[in-house]
């Protein structure tokens, strides 16, 4: 069932196109609210809104300007487009509806981006870019569609360079068991979205972990979002799309299509009684040098294959892991003989303070680290040329 | 005969040694007076002494590891402590009118009292953690910021300019209950004097079932402290599977609660009587305070140390390097590493020997009776030497 959904999925969004584009604009996904505000009747928000919660998404993330971002189910282009042109990334987005695929290619093209925006109508867990291709993997309400969550984590990981960026939004479950009726509404709300299941944000963060990503967090958008299942803001009522032109809408394209149409309500529930959440998770691929002195630290203190996924760039010496000064020493040595003599933890740890001790971190120590060893570099380098000088100048000597 | 004044922190395991020293004093007719708590005090030093009251106040609870708990013990404990103090050991000094004050290191109104009215003073060092100075050389901004809360308390008592010297090492005389043997030669101060353990005959525990000890048995007591459970890191789970195979029987110091259903060859007491236990154990395994260490070897049982904070670490250091134990990790150590190092401390015969080498240095010390006799000295110095010369501070 699992792989059969991708076609159905496919079918949801090449029949939904049009009517997600006319009722939402060109972002398919929900809007952001400040706590209190609501959403215009008019309809005048609507963009702000959804605006606004890309905007939230690339501040949470960190996403930087310039990134390579992967966007995974990227509809009809509206976060892409935004990325590309007010932050200048360079963006890939892929999608299983071809149909979504060439609108948001049409929609790059009209806004002058085709060079920094490019669109494919690809599955996002095959989609054959090579390792370490982005800086950013982005994915906003598509990852309720992927069944295989860990796969994607996995993809995710191999696609982004180390040190690469995960931001996700997405549909999500309130955490714990859930009753037998609020099982039921969420298995109306994912048979009609054509979702195969759905991960509370604690989930979520804990395959990320798995996946080996650090600086793991999820932050739960569900009241600012809430918003964009208000009636008023969906317009699902306009009489346009009244019983006939359902009935129509249904000969035409599938009974699949009517689902669009039951989302405003059960989602509304859904938020309502707490059992629907909605919310960002941001996480970090970490660095070659970072995983090295895990690595290295793992066996400073005989900790086992599994402790490395234990700890995380933010993971303080003095506090998380106890280290021992001992410890810390041996560490010292060992960093020293892998990396050379310049790298010098022990010594950096005595210049700190009492505070500054406290707050070091393993992202802390890799970072010196690689400070160090590019120090070391360059001394060695200038050392060279000094050395290369007077050994050029020997034959003039010889000759005067 | 003389006045001897001793200014001690609230803590056990600070105010142990230095009552076994008053007691020694008084027992040879001088005047013993102690400033702090009555509550505190009184059953640790015994119904007969005197103590200038101080009342005891409550103070935030210390981190647990690491730097983060030399950073709470000086600014929740020592500062605090020595500014709510102050105004009690002068009026102590000035009620008592004491000869020579004998001071706790981490008591630094009794230093600053000392100064004030230009009396004679001891340094007592129940820790090695400022013994050894560990900051000194290899962390100098964290030694520069102890000198700063030295230097702020001397302002706070209304001392002019700056301290003369570093307040936890009086001029005139260092006593540390530890021995060469563990420390090795002290490169300074040029004062000190390692008198070993100082153990004073504590009140029988007539409650503990020394019954339930077999004889045929090796026994071993394991002594971490007062645990809580969430800072423990299972480590007395990890205890009792390393022991488990062994064919011992292990003692625990511990809440009960602390380890639901011990098996039979355990035995979990809140309280246990270390010295009377001490001729029945065969092995320690401890966090390695300073107490701890010296009560076993003073009877010549090898340790197995998995230190926790302060001076811990530091103690298990000397002790490996003595040969007279082995140290393991407190937080990660796993049952099977903890049970070779305590089948290693019962059967290796190095081990055993340096545990007794540690033993005979220690007799050879002195222990209570030659740090009262080193503060009788400093009350009644010999003839000539009665103006002392303020000693150098540390280079």
């Amino acid at each position: 069932m699992k792989a059969d959904m991708n076609p159905a999925v496919e079918r949801y969004y090449d029949t939904t196109l049009d009517l997600y584009e006319e009722l939402w604009g060109e972002h398919v996904h929900h809007g952001f609210w400040d706590e209190g505000e609501r959403p215009d009747a008019e309809g005048a928000d609507r963009h702000t809104a959804t605006d606004r919660l890309v905007h939230e998404l690339v501040a949470y993330a960190g996403v930087p300007e310039r990134a390579r971002v992967l966007d995974v189910g990227c509809g009809i282009g509206g976060p892409a487009l935004y990325l590309a042109g007010t932050l200048g990334c360079s963006v890939v987005g892929v999608t299983l509806s071809a149909q979504q695929a060439v609108r948001a290619t049409e929609k790059a093209w009209d806004a002058g981006l085709a060079e920094r925006a490019e669109f494919h109508r690809l599955d996002a867990l095959a989609t054959g870019f090579p390792d370490e291709s982005f800086d950013v993997l982005w994915a906003v309400e598509s990852l309720m569609h992927i069944e295989d969550r860990e796969a994607f984590f996995a993809e995710a990981m191999r696609l982004l360079r180390p040190g690469g960026r995960l931001a996700i939004a997405t549909w999500s479950v309130r955490d714990g068991a859930l009753s037998e009726p609020e099982q039921e509404l969420v298995d109306q709300i994912l048979k009609h979205q054509v979702m195969p299941s759905f991960s509370s944000l604690p989930e979520h963060e804990r395959l990320a972990h798995a996946a080996g990503f650090t600086d793991v967090a999820s932050v739960d958008w569900s009241r600012a979002v809430a918003n964009s299942w208000d009636p008023e803001f969906a317009l699902i009522k306009k009489p346009e799309h009244g019983r006939a032109t359902m009935v129509e809408l249904a000969r035409e394209r599938g009974a699949d299509v009517l689902g669009f149409f039951y989302a405003g309500p059960l989602m509304k529930k859904g938020f309502d009684t707490g059992v629907m959440t909605y919310g960002a998770i941001r996480a970090v691929k970490p660095t070659k040098m970072y995983q090295g002195i895990v690595a290295l630290l793992r066996v400073v203190l005989d900790e086992e294959d599994g402790w490395s996924a234990t700890v995380s760039p933010a993971t303080t010496l003095d506090g998380d892991l106890e280290l021992e000064s001992i410890e810390l020493a041996a560490f010292s040595r060992v960093l020293q003989k892998r990396f050379g003599p310049g790298v010098d933890l022990a010594a950096y740890v005595a210049g700190l303070e009492v505070d500054q001790i406290i707050a070091l971190t393993l992202g802390d120590v890799a970072a010196f680290v690689a400070a160090a060893r590019a120090a070391a570099t360059n001394a060695e380098q200038t050392t060279a040329q000094t050395t290369a000088q007077p050994a050029a100048q020997t034959p003039e000597a010889d000759g005067t | 005969m003389s006045r001897f004044l001793f200014v001690s922190l609230p803590l056990t395991g600070h105010v142990n040694p230095m009552a076994a020293v008053a007691k020694t004093l008084t027992a040879q007719g001088h005047d013993v007076a102690w400033a702090g708590s009555e509550s505190y005090l009184r059953p640790l030093v015994g119904p007969e002494a005197v103590i200038q009251q101080i009342p005891l106040r409550p103070h935030r609870r210390q981190a647990d590891r690491g730097m983060a708990a030399a950073k709470t013990r000086w600014e929740e404990y020592i500062v605090p402590h020595c500014k709510v103090s102050l105004k009690g050991v002068d009026k102590a000094v000035q009620a008592f009118q004491p000869d020579v004050l004998a001071v706790d290191q981490h008591a630094v109104a009794g230093a600053l009292a000392a100064h004030r009215y230009g009396l004679t003073w001891a340094s007592m060092a129940p820790t090695t953690m400022e013994l050894t100075r560990p900051y000194r050389s290899a962390l100098p901004k964290v030694e520069a910021w102890i000198h700063g809360h030295l230097a702020d308390l001397w302002t706070y008592a209304g001392l002019p300019d700056k301290p003369p010297h570093d307040l936890r090492f009086s001029p005139h005389l260092l006593i540390a209950f530890t021995g060469t043997a563990l420390t090795g030669p002290l490169a300074w101060p040029d004062n000190a004097v390692l008198v070993g353990p100082s153990l004073a005959k504590r009140p029988a525990d007539h409650d503990f079932p020394t019954d339930w000890l077999d004889p045929d048995r090796k026994h071993v007591l394991i002594s971490m402290g007062t645990l809580a459970a969430e800072t423990s890191h299972g480590f007395y789970e990890r205890a009792v599977q390393a022991v488990r195979p062994l064919g011992i029987q292990a003692v625990v110091t511990a809440a009960p609660e602390t380890i639901p259903d011990p098996p039979d060859h355990v035995l979990v007491r809140a309280r246990v009587p270390v010295l009377e236990l001490m001729p029945h154990l065969d092995a320690v395994v401890s966090h390695g305070g300073l107490n701890t260490v010296c009560e076993s070897l003073a009877h010549g049982v090898p340790l197995v140390l998995a230190p926790i904070k302060g001076d811990q670490p530091i103690n298990a250091a000397q002790v490996a390097a003595a040969g007279a134990g082995v140290r393991v990790s407190f937080a990660r150590t796993r049952p099977e590493v903890l049970r070779e190092s305590i089948e290693s401390v019962l059967e290796d015969k190095a081990i055993r020997k340096a545990a007794a080498r540690v033993r005979a240095s220690f007799a050879v010390a002195g222990g209570a009776i030659a740090a009262a006799g080193q503060l009788a000295l400093l009350a009644n110095p010999p003839l000539g030497e009665k103006e002392r010369e303020p000693l150098e501070g540390p280079a």
